[in-house]
């Protein structure tokens, strides 16, 4: 009687472990990651920054695009535009309020491959208490063997959100309402 | 002219100006009739902190998520209370609920559990609550109406200032915006020779209380700063009300009750200068 069972069990198994290798998950390594903004001055000029400090994971289905995951979590307080005080009044009530808001997320709800290397992203982007839909159009980079054997995925996106759909609506318009978002990740594979 | 500048001068400029007006014509029509004139005052100074709130930030948040976004729904939810505090509510209640209310806006995420939270929202309470009584009581008592109305203008302008340096320019922007409108209150109560009433002194304590709480705890304005901003008005305690027909005899006890406020907001804004910051590169 279990002799008919076991043809069963295996199969159940292998199915099961080809689910798993197909559903790989990533965790962000931030020392080969970088998350960039740029935003218009008066309208002669860009001004860049960047967050120095973030944490994620991202999920790659090999057989279903439909099914890869995206969360990103970046620490406010983090900001850098290279002029410590700008970073202040940036961290402060007029925009980011890092006092209050800790962070800003963003979690997937949707992944559609548009080409052979590029993605279009859609997610829930969390700033300063509010939660709007964004769209980050994504570019596979590569993946392959780091340096200690691991395996790794790097992954670049762009993207443009208008602050004042997060409220943040303070020196309008010397400082622009768009900002430009680029975000580059390596994830390693857990 | 620079676009920052141009936009600070609306901000400050505009809401000023429409006070100008509509109190001209209130003190003018409602002379002889304290209550009333107190109320229309009350609501018009409310009135014009909103619409700074709106130039400055560029519109309300509803529902407000953050302790700044309650500003211009404090500030009508004040003028309100202020003109039935004449009538039928209790003051000394109210300015009790209104001051835990305050405190609440600003630590009620964090109350949860965190007893340093509970501490700041039972001193908030308690700073908030005496200045109700003392400015609202004792300062209106000893003051005339031009008097309360500058000492109040020259903290809250100095208190745009400061702001500004502490880090954030929006809520600098309101913080001048209601020392513009005072300004023009106390011009008007200077020619008019009248009091402003009580509603007034409530909506400056609550919405200046929470600008000055707010730059404090969200961006660097220093504590120190804040608190002899704050205590600059209750200089005017110092001294007795003189009721002086002539202009320049008003003008002249109008100086010399302000120097005692004038040396406290100095030493405030130089306070600021050197505990914060350089300016910013924004």
């Amino acid at each position: 009687m279990k002799k008919h069972y076991l043809p069963l069990l295996l199969s159940v198994l292998a199915f099961a472990g080809t689910t798993v290798a197909h559903a790989d998950s990533f965790k962000i390594d931030p020392f080969h990651s970088a998350i960039i903004f740029k935003v218009g001055h008066f309208g002669v000029g860009n001004v860049y920054g960047r967050f120095d400090m973030f944490s994620g994971t991202f999920t790659l289905d090999q057989n279903d695009p439909s099914k890869d995951a995206v969360n990103v979590e970046i620490k406010t307080d983090s900001v850098d535009t290279n002029a410590p005080k700008r970073d202040t009044d940036i961290k402060g009530p007029d925009f980011l309020n890092a006092a209050q808001f800790s962070t800003a997320t963003f979690k997937s709800t949707s992944v559609k491959k548009t080409d052979d290397k590029t993605y279009e992203v859609t997610g829930d982007f969390t700033l300063r208490g509010v939660t709007k839909p964004l769209t980050l159009n994504v570019q596979a980079i590569g993946s392959g063997p780091g340096p200690k054997g691991e395996f790794r995925s790097g992954w670049e996106a762009t993207t443009t959100l208008k602050r004042s759909d997060f409220e943040v609506k303070a020196l309008l318009p010397a400082v622009s309402d768009e900002i430009s978002l680029r975000i580059a990740v390596e994830g390693v594979k857990q | 002219m620079n676009q920052m500048v141009v936009q600070s001068l609306q901000g400050v400029g505009l809401p000023s100006l429409a006070e100008l007006i509509a109190s001209a014509v209130w003190f003018g029509v409602f002379r002889k009739h304290p209550r009333l004139r107190a109320i229309g005052i009350g609501l018009f100074f409310a009135g014009g902190i909103i619409w700074a709130y709106l130039l400055a930030f560029g519109g309300f948040a509803f529902p407000p998520r953050e302790s700044g976004q309650w500003i211009p729904y404090l500030a009508g939810a004040v003028a309100i209370v202020g003109c039935l505090q004449g009538t039928r509510l209790q003051r000394k209640v109210s300015n009790l609920v209104l001051s835990l209310g305050t405190a609440l806006i600003f630590f009620w995420s964090q109350i949860s559990g965190n007893s340093l939270a509970l501490v700041w929202v039972v001193a908030v309470t308690i700073v908030l609550f005496v200045s109700t009584i003392l400015l609202q009581q004792l300062i209106e008592d000893r003051c005339s109406g031009a008097e309360l109305s500058l000492g109040l203008a020259l903290s809250a302008g100095a208190g745009g200032i400061v702001i500004f340096l502490g880090g954030s320019a929006v809520l600098g922007q309101v913080s001048g915006s209601m020392g513009a409108i005072l300004g023009v209150i106390a011009v008007l109560a200077f020619f008019f020779n009248t009091t402003v009433g009580r509603v007034l002194p409530l909506v400056y304590l609550f919405i200046f209380g929470s600008l000055l709480l707010s730059s404090c705890l969200f961006a660097q304005l220093p504590w120190l700063t804040a608190v002899l901003l704050w205590i600059a008005p209750w200089a005017l305690v110092i001294g007795q009300r003189l009721d002086q027909p002539k202009i320049s005899a008003r003008a002249k006890s109008l100086l010399i009750r302000m120097l005692s406020v004038i040396a406290l907001v100095a030493i405030a804004v130089g306070s600021a200068l050197l505990l914060t910051p350089p300016s910013s590169e924004l």
